[in-house]
């Protein structure tokens, strides 16, 4: 193991030399997510949930999520189905996972 | 941001919060830089013995500190924290099979509102952070924490 010695003043700070790689922060809490979408995105898709079930889990997994993360597939897949389903505009699937 | 309490003159010589009774299901922590914490990985760990991340000798003040998974495999992850000389903390976690889940034992962290708040524990002499795990692996835990270490 490889420690930092750094002298703070009076003090003596021993860190284990093992930094985590910083990552981009693509988990959010529902809330945030559901914001990336416009009032006419919203709109369209509550409408679709009306009649389609696949849509209506869609939005159920979202709401009972204990948070969104824009880089797993399981979200990626389904913003994809939103756009090849009409309910949100070529390219925004893509803008929605942005991190 | 706000803080939970101030901890008063201290030295705090026990943490009890809802991790310390041990064998608490681990909870979704943060991904640095995320409530501005540092994240140190463990290193090399044998099952069960603690690694040392931080080693302090002076004073200063803890803000947070919080021990968790760095990938998908079955195991408890352990915090221990020493102030002043004194294990103010130390528990073992339930078992967990997801990663960038853990234990806090100072501050606290809402994944659903990714929200969190400093718990500021002073130290007048030394401070000590050790973590280890169930498994001996390298890198697959990590230490989340923020301090500051006064002048004098």
């Amino acid at each position: 193991m490889s420690y930092t010695t750094t002298e703070v003043g009076s003090a003596v700070v021993v860190e284990l030399d093992r930094p985590a790689p910083i990552v981009t922060a693509t988990r959010m809490s529902p809330q945030v997510f559901r914001r990336r979408f416009s009032k006419e995105e919203k709109d369209a898709i509550y409408a679709a949930a009306m009649t389609q079930p696949l849509v209506r889990c869609y939005l159920d997994d979202v709401a009972v999520a204990e948070y969104i993360d824009v880089a797993d597939a399981y979200t990626i897949q389904g913003l994809n189905d939103l756009e090849a389903a009409g309910l949100i505009a070529p390219g925004r699937a893509a803008e929605i996972a942005a991190p | 941001m706000g803080l939970i309490y101030d901890s008063g003159p201290g030295p705090t010589t026990s943490i009890v919060n809802g991790f310390s009774a041990g064998g608490v299901t681990p909870v979704v922590l943060p991904a640095p830089p995320e409530l501005n914490l540092k994240e140190t990985l463990s290193g090399a760990v044998t099952g069960g013995t603690f690694v040392t991340i931080l080693n302090i000798t002076g004073r200063g003040q803890l803000n947070f500190a919080a021990v968790k998974t760095k990938d998908a495999t079955l195991r408890t992850v352990s915090l221990k924290i020493t102030i002043d000389g004194t294990v103010a903390f130390n528990a073992a976690s339930g078992n967990t099979a997801n990663s960038d889940r853990g234990i806090v034992g100072v501050g606290c962290w809402s994944s659903s509102t990714s929200t969190g708040h400093f718990q500021p524990e002073p130290f007048y002499s030394s401070l000590k952070l050790e973590i280890t795990q169930s498994l001996s692996e390298t890198d697959k835990i990590s230490a989340l924490y923020n301090y500051v270490v006064w002048a004098s």
